[in-house]
């Protein structure tokens, strides 16, 4: 018996039989295609926008398991993306750029981050969990901010070794478009294979008990802080997966990285995505970085065109987009049937 | 129960106060291995405050709660939960956007430790839903198992609440107004059911359907402004005058 997840963090249980999809090697063909696609039409700068994309879209897909999944609104998110950013490229000075190790950096760096703030958190929800997350995302901005010597300050870093891969017998460069956008994608796809398997695993479910209905897992002897803990930690692992590849594709970290209004733009693209879709994170996140990135050449109002979009989702697909423009596609086929 | 067996459960002279208001004083009252002890009183009288002291959401002012022998006055709620310690609660507390299954699967694996696992669970959680769909087969409920709870009947969620604590498969259950707001007939099927599938399990049923009470409780106890005013055979206390006269709503004698 297999279960995923669909828009609301919910878990379909039924037979794999059952269901309508596609079989495993269908999809990995179509995986495979939708990879290659931009490979042949996409220039260096389009791809590594793509990088960015789904570097971001990793980020967000983390946050979906404490908003979607655990009803834990953080402002403070960008501290595990944006700290593994900084912890990857100060590392990189010293130790060179391979990617297993920033990975490795990246990710250690954001589980701490998310142990700590874990502390301070996880026997709060709602209003008081947001606030302590902003007070302690906004601390480590204060710190990055003033910490000159080792962050840069307000000017952040940037000239960084070139990532590399190791393979064994040979040395591979990930200085262009094309390597970034490939890694991206590997990490994205681990990302989210990992994210699928945390919440149809017991602990994901345990943690859709937890935003359910806290007393009652309590009373079925759960230990709610613990459940926390170890959803931020897996979210902050993610998160900063992301976040040590993000000074090599984006060639600069600064304190925005870690601010709060960093957080707040994951929201935002959460929301548009989808939150409990997991795969949400992902058009959220290109939705919102190709209105940035293309209609700022036409207006420096872009913001309100993200803003419009935002508020058209929440009235009108409170799912997300995926999730709407299914639901009424859905509707005038049923509609179709039906005449 | 015989005179020398150690009680699934004892509350010796516990007492609580909310600042000035005194809510229990001095309740005394022990559950027999496998007895059905039922839990009657007046709004207010304090019941499910002596449910929250048992099952540690409160720790009482004064005296002591045992657990098979075992004092538990302080211990955590999820300890008592895991040693065997479980409860309902008033209101239907199935999880609303899981599946049957999954809710009761929730409890399997708090129980069996593996409720917090990531990956290599793959074992554990078939497990757990295999246990899962054994209640619901004996619980004629099978065919219900991928439905939302939200998707079900109110009587039926009552029976899913009732089921995933019976998944925990506690030694003492604590049933919390479990048949409030179900017909007759559904009440006393979810009674049925929780006698046919609680082996060895030893309950206490707060119910304010006195015939169910008095039907299926082997010894009733009678709480008015939080003492104890009765603890007697269901005869007994159709006949005690004080329970009677704290029922005031309801006749005693007219119950059967």
């Amino acid at each position: 018996m297999s279960s995923i997840a669909d828009g609301t963090g919910r878990v379909e249980t039924r037979p794999a039989s059952q269901r309508r999809s596609l079989p495993v090697t269908a999809k990995l063909a179509l995986l495979a295609l939708a990879t290659a696609v931009p490979l042949l039409f996409a220039g260096d700068y389009q791809l590594r926008f793509l990088a960015e994309i789904l570097i971001i879209g990793t980020a967000v897909l983390s946050l979906d398991l404490l908003v979607g999944f655990g009803g834990l609104v953080s402002l403070g998110h960008a501290v595990f993306f944006g700290g593994a950013a900084y912890a990857a490229a100060i590392a990189s000075q010293a130790l060179g750029a391979d990617i297993v190790v920033m990975l490795a950096v990246g990710i250690v760096t954001g589980m701490v981050a998310a142990l700590l703030m874990g502390i301070v958190v996880m026997r709060t929800i709602a209003l008081f969990f947001l606030i302590l997350s902003l007070i302690v995302g906004q601390i480590v901005w204060e710190v990055v901010f003033h910490w000159r010597e080792v962050t840069g300050g307000a000017d952040g870093l940037r000239g960084f070794p070139v990532l590399t891969l190791h393979t064994g017998f040979a040395t591979i460069p990930l200085n262009n478009g094309v390597a970034l956008y490939l890694a991206s994608v590997v990490l994205a796809l681990a990302a989210y294979l990992a994210a699928r398997s945390f919440v149809t695993a017991p602990i994901g479910r345990a943690l859709l008990g937890t935003r359910e209905r806290q007393l009652r897992m309590s009373a079925l002897g759960y230990s709610i802080p613990r459940i926390r803990l170890m959803a931020l930690v897996a979210s902050g692992a993610i998160a900063g997966a992301a976040g040590a590849l993000y000074p090599f594709v984006n060639q600069y970290v600064g304190p925005n990285a870690v601010h709060w209004t960093m957080s707040a733009m994951m929201i935002i693209m959460l929301v548009i995505g989808g939150v409990g879709s997991l795969y949400g994170a992902f058009i959220g996140s290109a939705i919102y970085l190709g209105i940035q990135t293309y209609v700022s050449s036409y207006t420096d109002r872009w913001q309100l065109v993200v803003g419009l979009v935002f508020v058209l989702t929440v009235m009108i697909m409170p799912k997300g987009v995926v999730a709407g423009l299914k639901a009424a596609f859905g509707r005038r086929k049923d509609a179709e049937r039906r005449s | 129960m015989s005179a020398n067996a150690v009680p699934a459960l004892a509350i010796e002279g516990v007492a609580k106060s909310f600042g000035g208001l005194k809510v229990l004083s001095d309740v005394s009252v022990t559950l027999g291995q496998g007895e059905c002890l039922g839990l009657i009183g007046p709004n207010g009288a304090g019941k499910t405050t002596l449910f929250n002291i048992v099952t540690g959401f409160l720790i009482p002012d004064h005296g002591r709660v045992a657990f098979a022998g075992e004092d538990i006055t302080t211990a955590k709620p999820d300890v008592r939960v895991r040693a065997g310690l479980v409860r309902t609660f008033q209101k239907s507390m199935a999880f609303p956007e899981l599946s049957v299954r999954e809710n009761l699967a929730l409890a399997a694996r708090s129980r069996s430790g593996d409720g917090y696992g990531w990956f290599g669970s793959r074992k554990a959680v078939a497990a757990a839903d295999e246990a899962a769909d054994e209640l619901l087969t004996r619980a004629q409920l099978r065919e219900r198992a991928e439905l939302l709870v939200s998707g079900l009947s109110y009587g039926e969620q009552r029976i899913v609440d009732v089921l995933v604590s019976l998944a925990m498969r506690p030694r003492v259950l604590l049933l919390d107004e479990p048949t409030a707001g179900l017909s007759r007939a559904e009440g006393e099927h979810l009674i049925e059911v929780v006698r046919t599938l609680g082996e060895d399990l030893s309950t206490i049923l707060i119910a304010h359907d006195l015939d169910i009470v008095f039907g299926v409780c082997d010894r009733v106890a009678v709480l008015d402004l939080g003492r104890l005013i009765a603890c007697d055979t269901p005869d007994a206390i159709k006949a005690h005058e004080g329970a009677q006269a704290a029922y005031l709503g309801a006749s005693l004698g007219e119950a059967a």
